[in-house]
């Protein structure tokens, strides 16, 4: 009865209403008064109240206003002097459009999220499932690998019931050894069929667990991963895969090149926050190809991983669904990860997702086919069309320069009338972008990381999109430093055309504008575009700084980590002093004075640690320090055996709490835009940071 | 207040080195602790700074009040040497022991004293002083080398026999692990034997540490050698971990070692 009232309500006398707001046309006037009514409102309404039924009138509003200015640029804008400004014109509205619709789709896929929590596990052990832990590698370093798997040796879990397998794909001697020795199983194949997806395949058919964690070979997990996803498979039998955060431990390109230590979320935050979440609402939480559960018996049932596509994580989930298997995503970070390292292979990462999303679009559209609700098929199809993105985001790069540099005209209608219904819809679009999930990405950054990718990604959509059966899998590169800053010319060579375009068109239009008698000028659509040129060239250029890599020379990562320990000395002498930070490779400890502090006679050989997580004993030579703080004393692992080293993985990254997300400020539009031009001058013109910047985590806190 | 008794069924094994440092340890943290040497080697009183040529001891006067020769060593800290003694002085000191009740009795005045916590060194394996003071003692602490031949002691232990009747009484036995070092594996071993064997009777582990000896030839506290010692933050631990057995308050348990010290 409820539901029918409100059906009832909805068609009969919101929706007239509704209509007749998007369509009532006004003049110039009244609409900005109209549209400065509506920003007002929602930014009051959004300062008062944090409420979630607040935030979804913001969005309702903020819809309104868009299809508003979506219909009147559908039926006031497009009389076009020529046939050339027709085609621009048309074209810029398709890109329009395309924006209207993912706006949309994100405001439907983001504005009910899911917060699950841990279903803990049975006290009664034996209803625990079996799992195989897998763990597929193909041309990494053995040094990337090696504490992935000791950090899965670490997980709690009975023992009977946990296998952990190594899947080379590179059949390479080194690591069957290595397995060996660490005491985990190993799996190679004669052939590399079907890349990832092909060595999972291959890899289910010789073990036998119920469950199945994956990991990439630089994801380390920390011990409760399997305690914290494990229990809702037991609870819910139809649940096929619990996907969990991907968290990179180490600087992406972006935050390495740009942020320069800033306090800025990371790009990937928000599909691994708020959209995954969202997409779990709607039971279409997708696979991401690592950091996840998945049950055998629903993998058995559609025929193993899929291997059509490059991304056969994805896809892999969307079949499951289409047989009515349950997805999940636990939004907690359980495991640590290496981004990317260099621009360029963010690049290649991204193109491999663009192409494999393409592919999926194409060769089994979430929008046909069995088996999904309306909801799924419209988050899959965000999902898949996402990379499309490349496209308009050049048309909008570029427009501008059809009026000033070519005089061409593509949007009918005074400045002032287009104005006052474009604004309304771009400034609340940012606003509610930002109300709803500005603290997973500040705003404006979206944007950025968009034009980055996007003059590389039009190729490999469009080409995908007509022939989605071309295209292999390129694996992405991990572990490798960047040893010496360069500029990276080659992979923001379109930025640095478009911008010098930019820079050129809005230089000849000042001039122009400023010699009224020599050159014929409309000011305010002059001045319009330059508006929209320049904002665009500050974005380019921050896109362009991405490019200047800076070092990263440190090859581990360090945490701040406070657990007394004893070094002994050649003398036999054995001292009780404090470790303040940790690395694979070496430690720094507070110096201390009595009878024994003459290292140089007496030198210090071993450093025990013991802590209620390990306790280990590891040989070391100390090392002279750059600072010269005579507070501490620096030393460097020597002779580090594989126990040893599986302890240090322990407490490294093993513990419940070593990965914490930060907590970021809220954003604000105007303070986040003011930050890019923090990081463009700073990247320009600053000192550039030659040491690490790592990216600390809350160092756990003994006794 | 009680009595703790250290003994051991083997010779060397770090007996005079814990009761010279509990006690400091103890007398630090404002109890007030006699130390009685039972060992004819009469090397405890090294410990405390008792002069070499200083012969005066218990073995002379089995049958007189003790407390009277009480030498203080420090505040809240006393010590009662074993004495220089011969053949005879022994057997007559061992046949006064031999009285039934002999603790109980003749020396009730420091036994029965409830302001006094009494740590006995003994000579290694069976002694008449160890077999009369069961009687009285509270807490029996066995400190164990941390090698391969005390695999074969543990077990003998465990299975009684080799100690019985001696470190049973009061709240029963307790060892401690002596000379642990980390870079040795069997070392390393014999520690998890320990621990998996005697749980929680394992009162702790102390690291060999050269600043013992080095302590012991100064004859100080291994604290006062060397506030960052290992083996003296170990022994504080035992000491925290005796007085919470035997339920006395040592100043809420505040260490003198600071676990996690601030760089200066
Ligand atoms: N933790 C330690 N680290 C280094 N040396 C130690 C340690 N503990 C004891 N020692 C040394 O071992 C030797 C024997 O110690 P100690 O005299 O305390 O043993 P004991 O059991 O009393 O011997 P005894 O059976 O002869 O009475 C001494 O030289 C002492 O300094
Ligand atoms: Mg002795």
């Amino acid at each position: 009865m409820k539901k029918f009232l409100l059906t009832a309500f909805l068609l009969l006398v919101a929706a007239p209403i509704v209509t007749l707001v998007v369509i009532a046309p006004m003049s110039a006037h009244n609409q900005f008064i109209f549209g400065i009514t509506m920003i007002i409102a929602c930014i009051v309404a959004s300062v008062c109240s944090k409420k979630h039924f607040i935030s979804f009138c913001i969005l309702v509003v903020t819809v309104i206003s868009s299809t508003r200015y979506m219909f009147f640029r559908l039926t006031q804008t497009l009389e076009f002097p020529s046939l050339i400004d027709m085609i621009f014109g048309y074209l810029l509205l398709a890109a329009e459009i395309y924006v209207y619709i993912v706006l949309l789709l994100s405001f439907f896929q983001l504005s009910w999220s899911l917060k699950r929590k841990i279903v803990p596990l049975p006290s009664d052990e034996s209803k625990w499932p079996t799992v195989d832990v897998y763990i597929p590698t193909y041309n990494e370093p053995l040094q990337v690998v090696r504490d992935t798997v000791l950090a899965a040796q670490c997980l709690e879990y009975p023992k009977d019931k946990l296998k952990i397998y190594l899947l080379d794909d590179g059949k390479r001697k080194e690591f069957a050894a290595f397995a060996t020795e660490a005491n985990v199983g190993y799996i190679t194949r004669t052939n590399n069929f079907h890349a990832k997806a092909g060595n999972l395949n291959h890899a289910m058919t010789l073990t036998n667990g119920e469950l199945i964690a994956i990991f990439d070979c630089d994801h380390i997990t920390t011990k409760i991963f399997l305690q914290s996803t494990v229990g809702e498979f037991i609870k819910d039998k139809r649940l096929a895969l619990m996907q969990t955060p991907h968290h990179f431990y180490s600087p992406d390109p972006i935050q390495r090149n740009l942020y320069l230590g800033r306090d800025i979320p990371p790009e990937n935050d928000l599909f691994y926050g708020p959209i995954q979440r969202g997409n779990d609402n709607w039971n279409a939480t997708f696979f991401c190809g690592s950091c996840a559960v998945i049950r055998r018996s629903a993998l058995d049932e559609i025929g193993g991983f899929a291997v059509e596509t490059v991304t056969e994580d994805a896809h892999t989930a969307l079949r499951l669904q289409r047989r009515g298997w349950k997805t999940a995503f636990l939004d907690h970070i359980l495991s640590g990860g290496l981004a990317t390292e260099r621009l360029i292979d963010h690049l290649a990462q991204r193109n491999r997702w663009a192409r494999g999303m393409v592919q999926i679009f194409r060769l089994d559209n979430p929008l046909l086919g069995k088996g999904l609700s309306l909801a799924q098929r419209l988050c899959y199809l965000s999902a898949t069309t996402y990379f499309f993105f490349a496209i308009p985001t050049i048309i909008f790069l570029l427009t501008p320069l059809l009026y000033l540099l070519f005089g061409i005209s593509i949007v009918h209608g005074s400045v002032e009338l287009l104005l006052s219904y474009a604004l309304p819809h771009l400034v609340l679009s940012v606003f509610s972008n930002s109300r709803l999930y500005g603290n997973y990405r500040y705003s404006f950054w979206g944007q950025i990381y968009d034009i980055v990718l996007s003059f590389h990604l039009v190729l490999p959509t469009v080409v995908t999109l007509f022939m989605p059966h071309h295209g292999s899998f390129n694996v992405t590169d991990k572990g490798q430093t960047v040893e010496k800053s360069y500029f990276d010319v080659h992979s923001v060579k379109p930025h640095l055309i478009v911008s010098f375009l930019l820079l050129l068109a809005i230089v000849f239009s000042l001039v122009k504008l400023c010699l009224p008698n020599y050159f014929d000028m409309q000011v305010g659509p002059t001045a319009l575009n330059i508006f929209w040129a320049s904002f665009n060239l500050i974005l380019l250029i921050a896109a362009i700084c991405v490019g200047r890599e800076t070092a990263n020379k440190r090859k581990t990562q360090r945490i701040f980590l406070e657990v007394p320990v004893n070094v002994y000395q050649a003398s036999g002498a054995c001292t009780r002093t404090v470790l303040r930070d940790l690395s694979m490779s070496g430690c720094r400890v507070d110096s201390f004075d009595g009878p024994t502090s003459n290292f140089n006679e007496d030198p210090i050989t071993d450093l025990e640690i013991n802590s209620d997580i390990t306790s280990l004993c590891v040989n070391v030579q100390q090392i002279a320090d750059m600072h010269k703080d005579p507070n501490y004393l620096h030393f460097s692992f020597v002779n580090v055996d594989l126990d040893t080293r599986r302890e240090f993985v322990r407490l490294l990254f093993s513990r419940a709490d070593t990965w914490v997300r930060p907590n970021y400020k809220k954003d604000n539009p105007l303070v986040s835009f003011f930050t890019i031009l923090c990081c463009i001058k700073d990247s320009l013109f600053g000192k550039r940071r030659t040491d690490d910047i790592h990216v600390a985590v809350v160092g756990a806190k003994n006794e | 207040m009680p009595i703790i008794s250290v003994c051991s069924p083997k010779g060397g094994v770090g007996k005079t080195t814990l009761v010279a440092n509990l006690a400091y340890a103890f007398s630090k943290s404002g109890t007030k602790v006699v130390v009685i040497d039972f060992d004819p080697q009469n090397a405890t009183r090294l410990y405390f700074g008792v002069s070499l040529t200083d012969e005066r001891g218990i073995v002379t006067i089995p049958n007189k009040d003790w407390i009277s020769s009480c030498i203080n060593v420090d505040r809240n800290l006393y010590m009662l040497p074993f004495g220089k003694s011969n053949k005879e002085q022994r057997a007559i000191f061992d046949e006064a022991l031999k009285q039934p009740n002999y603790f109980k009795e003749v020396q009730s005045s420091l036994f029965d004293n409830p302001d006094i916590l009494v740590i006995a060194d003994f000579a290694p394996g069976y002694t008449q002083a160890l077999d009369s003071i069961a009687t009285v003692s509270n807490l029996q602490i066995v400190p164990l080398l941390a090698d391969a031949a005390s695999v074969s002691l543990f077990s003998q232990l465990l299975s009684g026999g080799l100690m019985d009747g001696l470190v049973g009484g009061g709240l029963g036995y307790y060892i401690v692990l002596n000379q642990i070092d980390n870079r040795i594996k069997l070392n390393r071993e014999v520690q998890n034997f320990a621990l998996t064997n005697f749980k929680d009777n394992l009162l702790g582990m102390v690291h060999k540490d050269t600043n013992v000896t080095e302590a012991a030839g100064q004859q100080v506290s291994v604290y006062d050698y060397n506030k960052n010692s290992a083996a003296a933050f170990d022994m504080e631990v035992i000491a925290k971990k005796v007085a919470q057995i035997l339920g006395f308050d040592v100043k809420k348990g505040t260490m003198i070692i600071n676990p996690l010290r601030k760089p200066n």
